[in-house]
């Protein structure tokens, strides 16, 4: 794919219809700031939920306003399910039960949510995929391809139509002995077999210098045209993505967004990944991936 | 303690010429590296390995091997078994690995290891040098054990400590680092790292001192990364978050990745095969240090 900033994805979702954001959880100025930016950049309007938003000066809309935190989020769940609004917005940290309130709700043909880190890599300037960087912390193979199938929409959402999937292992060649190496030989054999469609090639199992180059790949026997040309990188588990994406983000000072898939409502959270800075990307994100346009 | 690697290189053109084996030197950047190291005055190579492969590389470019001793073995585990020997042996002060993959030192440094230091374990240690971090710090196991328990990884953290000692980090600060578990869910391996910061209190890793946080987001909130509170070695979960973290610090991040493997007091570099010569040469600098008497 061309060279693609991250600062793409906001004039993406410019062009897109505006949308109604209901936004529930603690106050936080910092993406109550980015909300009302949101507006002003035309991504929509947002509707408040809960006590929590009575702090603020200006003229928007609070609903529930008699609703603490928790109370809001369940009643701004009810509005999306009800279409009284596109999107969630969740200002609280993100919690185990959050993540139950909005799994298995309508309109949901995944089984697994994973959340998907996104960048532009410092060496390469090229949109980034990692996932899962938050929510499995085992996914198994069966995890996988519902994360692989919820991560290709996101791509090419992003103008990847084509993606080319590294999925990960600490080394290229099948060892009994280390499972993600197995799990990525089957995704590879699904992928060469079109299960996850013509389009989308998985190769694995590939250690991260054969994925990131062509070169490195050649010289361990692997033959394909996915190193040196990854879009999405899918992790073995939550542990070496997020921690990868930890020393991206805080050591090379990487600018990270993110969205997560396979909710049964589109929903925007942020990750401790990322800076307060992210939450315009990650609302303009799931603008992105709204289909009703 | 090093700022980077250019502050290492000079230190070690000091303390060198280390005698070193060079397992399988027959590829062009291995052998740049080994003449090139020979002429700064780091290294006095012995080459092991196919000597007909050995002599078409050198002839290739233009190479004279007359100082160069050559140990003939085709077969790779034999090969470096013999690296191994020599250097428990005291002929050579560490191993150096050419074109050949890593798992046939592993298995000649496990079996060492077994037999003559069996309180030992052996393990990867990856020493990075990033432009935000003032110092070099150590990541560890990338390589060698897949999921280790909590006694190997008091074992590998011993040789992690050590390593920082011999690089002039006398009171090195470990994080024991994981992802950063969405509230509410089941943390895992909260007991391990209890375990690990007990035994670092009791002094049973050498002088070192275990962080009380799990991640960077805890350590630095407000994601301003300052290299005095930044950890001199980060222990991970297992191989696969060790491999694929320490591969992208270089590959994605533009950091700087030399990595080693060490066991049963022997130290064996492992860069990676599809290293240039100019990365080997960093890789040699590291292994003088890693190998002076004492540390520096």
């Amino acid at each position: 794919m061309e060279s693609f900033h991250i600062k793409n994805i906001l004039k993406l979702a410019q062009r897109k219809k505006r949308k109604r954001i209901i936004v529930a959880g603690n106050y936080n100025s910092a993406t109550v700031d980015a909300v009302l930016q949101s507006q002003k950049m035309g991504f929509g309007d947002p509707i408040f939920c809960g006590k929590e938003f009575l702090v603020l000066k200006t003229k928007e809309t609070i609903v529930f306003d008699n609703c603490d935190a928790a109370c809001a989020l369940e009643k701004a769940v009810d509005m999306v399910n009800n279409n009284e609004a596109d999107i969630l917005l969740n200002t609280s940290p993100l919690t185990s039960k959050f993540l139950q309130l909005v799994a298995g709700t309508n309109n949901s043909n995944s089984q697994v949510m994973n959340y998907i880190s996104i960048f532009s890599a410092p060496k390469e300037h090229r949109l980034t995929l990692f996932t899962d960087t938050l929510i499995n912390p085992d996914p198994g193979i069966k995890g996988k391809i519902e994360i692989i199938n919820n991560s290709i929409p996101v791509a090419s959402i992003l103008g990847i139509k084509n993606p080319n999937i590294a999925a990960l292992a600490p080394v290229e060649f099948v060892n009994p002995a280390i499972r993600s190496t197995m799990d990525a030989a089957i995704l590879s054999k699904m992928s060469q077999r079109s299960q996850f469609g013509k389009n989308v090639a998985v190769e694995g199992p590939l250690a991260m210098d054969n994925a990131e180059s062509a070169i490195a790949a050649k010289q361990k026997g692997v033959e394909s045209i996915v190193p040196g040309n990854v879009d999405i990188y899918l992790f073995p588990d939550v542990e070496s993505a997020n921690i990868t994406a930890q020393f991206l983000s805080f050591v090379f000072q990487v600018k990270l967004c993110g969205i997560l898939t396979g909710t049964g409502i589109p929903v925007i959270i942020q990750s401790s990944l990322e800076q307060n800075n992210s939450w315009i990307y990650n609302i303009a994100l799931s603008v992105l991936m709204l289909k009703a346009d | 303690m090093y700022r980077n690697f250019i502050e290492i290189e000079k230190k070690a053109l000091k303390l060198g010429p280390k005698p070193v084996a060079v397992l399988f030197p027959d590829s062009p950047d291995v052998i740049k590296a080994v003449i090139e190291g020979a002429d700064k005055g780091l290294i006095k190579p012995i080459l092991v390995g196919d000597r007909t492969k050995i002599e078409m590389i050198t002839q290739q470019f233009n190479i004279k091997l007359d100082d160069f001793k050559i140990i003939d073995e085709k077969e790779p585990q034999k090969a470096s078994d013999k690296c191994i020997d020599m250097a428990r042996t005291g002929i050579v002060a560490f191993v150096v690995k050419g074109n050949i993959i890593t798992s046939y030192l592993y298995r000649s440094l496990i079996r060492h290891t077994k037999t003559n230091t069996p309180d030992q374990t052996p393990c990867t240690l990856c020493f990075h040098q990033a432009d935000n971090i003032k110092k070099v710090f150590i990541i560890t196991d990338p390589g060698v054990n897949i999921n280790p328990d909590v006694s190997i990884k008091r074992k590998i953290l011993n040789n992690a400590v050590n390593a920082q000692h011999r690089m002039g980090c006398k009171n090195p600060k470990i994080m024991i680092i994981s992802a950063d578990h969405i509230s509410g869910s089941k943390a895992k391996k909260q007991n391990e790292t209890d375990i690990l910061r007990q035994l670092a209190k009791d002094n049973k890793m050498g002088e070192c001192r275990l962080s009380n946080t799990k991640n960077l987001n805890s350590e630095f909130p407000n994601h301003r990364v300052e290299t005095d509170d930044f950890p001199d070695i980060f222990l991970v979960p297992n191989i696969d978050a060790g491999n694929i973290l320490v591969k992208s610090i270089d590959h994605l991040g533009g950091g700087v990745r030399q990595c080693v493997t060490v066991g049963g007091d022997i130290t064996v570099l492992t860069p990676s095969r599809s290293d240039r010569s100019a990365d080997r040469i960093l890789n040699l600098s590291l292994g003088v240090i890693l190998s002076e008497p004492g540390g520096v």
